[in-house]
């Protein structure tokens, strides 16, 4: 291993260490009089405006760090990208030419957060490889237009993602197939 | 934006680990003899290059097979194991449940151009190293005397899809969607498919599958049959990355391997145009080196001086490459309809390089390693060939 190899390696020790860290103290509860308040379901990122009677039961977030906000969006614009992949006019193409699955694009978001509401205040595509117009005019519109709900403070993040649509296909992993018959004893 | 300046921070931020296999051998194949991982150069079907492999075609004896796909560096779908007699239900399989699958391969001649589909079979598979997610795959390709080519009946015969020169069989590994093998178009040597319904097994001894594999013991490797490995995980899911920008602020990257990958399969192949040809002299030995520093250049300056910077890479071929560089041919991307890749540019310096006709970035003559450049994603050193 290179001496930066060495340096990458503690580097990636020390995240994984702070990122345990957060992993095991994201859902607990808060202390004090927030701790002891009843307990009450709410929708997955969704954030009540009821004050801290209810703080308990959202995760205890530290405002500097971005993770929520990025999870946030990170599920919200690839529903969008599945959607315009799902909507997409399939590329024809001759038999060893690229097809569409290999489109991929990188796209900068601006995150603005308020409220517990998420909106992209800036897109710029990043790049893009063999990505259809169609695709990369629908994913940026539907990013730009949409809002979203979620647990994360008041902020504003930027993120880099990465739209790779091979991605939006694959077997469902939720529902098995019908049970076929079992083979005949011979 | 500055990549250079790129910095961890304590969030979901993951490197592979680091990679080995510096300083390698560059291969003039991109996989095995020719192209792509999908040449079948067994002595019986000599000629036949492997066009594709879907995975609606695997089959299992004892077992029933739905929705499979590539996942990884392997196959996962729905499995039902019927030796599990009334308990056999369908399980989310993965990996090594997949040993003793068969599927069917589109084979193309490539001299006469005839196509015939042959059995491919996974004898074995395994994980390169303890904890590693590099799993191997042995595959026998098989044909049947049902089989009728121009020439007559084929007899039966089977032979290992991937070997070595002297024909021993090497390992796959399975790369998610498909690679052209064709030369002189913009997707020469490129990903063509990026469907998980795709299969490319990617020969270790190719192109492909040495800069797929990832592994940090070169002794266990080597013995499974992977020679090198460069790390380049395309198949690893993506990662956040918090990289420094120019005015400081943090930015979070979702980031995958895939480009690293392709234009590590560009640079073992000194595919400099990006179309699919090869320049390379098979056995060159290279030091690569990359922006995410899973690999890192320190020949350079050795005593007596042996490395030279050599060339800079990306998915589209060659950014730049040394102004010293010796060549025998004239490496030229002429006809090359690009999609907006780089052209390289040379510049002859021992009369033995043939000047490029366009002229973008002489960092190699100034001795650096040109990641300033943010086109460039690798690069490789290059061995003083004899008498340089």
């Amino acid at each position: 291993m290179s001496r930066r190899g060495v340096v990458a390696a503690g580097a990636l020790v020390i995240a994984a260490i702070a990122l345990a860290g957060w992993w095991f103290a994201r859902d607990r509860p808060a202390t004090g009089a927030a701790a002891s308040a009843p307990a009450r379901d709410l929708p997955a990122g969704e954030v009540s405006r009821e004050g801290a009677a209810v703080a308990s039961t959202t995760p205890v977030t530290d405002p500097d760090d971005p993770s929520p906000a990025i999870d946030a969006t990170h599920a919200a614009v690839h529903a969008i990208g599945r959607g315009c992949w799902a909507a997409r006019t399939p590329l024809v193409t001759a038999p060893g030419e690229p097809d569409d699955t290999v489109g991929r694009m990188e796209l900068r978001l601006r995150v603005e957060i308020a409220a517990g509401q998420a909106r992209v205040a800036d897109a710029e595509v990043v790049s893009t490889r063999r990505l259809t117009d169609e695709l990369r005019d629908c994913i940026v519109a539907g990013v730009t237009a949409a809002t979203w709900p979620t647990a994360a403070p008041d902020q504003a993040v930027t993120i880099v993602e990465l739209f790779r649509m091979g991605d939006y296909l694959g077997p469902d992993r939720s529902r098995p197939p019908p049970r076929p018959l079992p083979p005949a004893p011979r | 934006m500055s990549f250079r300046s790129s910095i961890l921070v304590s969030t979901a931020l993951l490197l592979p680990s680091t990679a080995l296999a510096t300083p390698t051998i560059n291969g003039k194949v991109f996989n095995t003899e020719a192209l792509n991982g999908k040449v079948f150069n067994g002595k019986v079907f000599n000629s036949q290059m492997l066009e594709a492999v879907s995975t609606s075609s695997a089959w299992k004896d004892g077992a029933a097979i739905g929705g499979t796909a590539v996942d990884g560096s392997g196959l996962a779908g729905w499995g039902i194991d019927w030796s599990e007699g009334d308990a056999a239900t369908w399980e989310w399989r993965t990996g090594e449940w997949y040993v003793g699958t068969d599927l069917l391969g589109q084979f193309v001649n490539a001299i006469d151009g005839y196509s015939e589909t042959l059995r491919l079979h996974i004898d074995a598979i395994q994980a390169a190293e303890d904890g590693s997610d590099t799993l191997l795959h042995w595959v026998t390709v098989h044909s049947t005397s049902t089989q009728q080519s121009p020439n007559g009946w084929m007899p039966e015969t089977s032979a290992p899809l991937c070997t070595d020169t002297d024909g021993n069989a090497v390992p796959a590994i399975v790369l998610r969607g498909e690679w052209s093998s064709a030369e002189g178009v913009s997707w020469g040597g490129d990903q063509i498919s990026d469907s998980p319904y795709e299969i490319t097994f990617a020969c270790t001894n190719g192109a492909l599958g040495k800069c797929a594999a990832d592994c940090d013991d070169a002794g266990t490797c080597a013995a499974f049959g992977v020679p090198v490995a460069l790390g380049y995980r395309r198949w690893a899911a993506p990662t956040w990355w918090a990289v420094e920008e120019d005015d400081g602020a943090i930015a979070y990257h979702w980031r995958d391997y895939a480009m690293e990958h392709q234009s590590c399969t560009r640079m073992i192949r000194a595919d400099y145009c990006g179309n699919g040809k090869s320049w390379t002299e098979t056995g060159t030995q290279i030091d690569v080196y990359d922006r995410m520093h899973d690999n890192w250049w320190d020949e350079v300056g050795s005593v007596p001086p042996a490395w030279f910077f050599d060339a800079t890479w990306n998915e589209d071929g060659a950014v730049a490459v040394s102004c010293g560089r010796v060549s025998g041919d004239a490496i030229t991307c002429e006809g090359l309809t690009t999609i907006g890749g780089p052209l390289m540019m040379a510049v002859s310096v021992f009369d033995r390089v043939i000047p490029a006709p366009i002229v973008s970035h002489p960092l190699a003559c100034l001795g650096t390693d040109g990641l300033e450049d943010p086109d460039v994603r690798l690069g490789n050193l290059r061995h003083a060939l004899p008498g340089e």
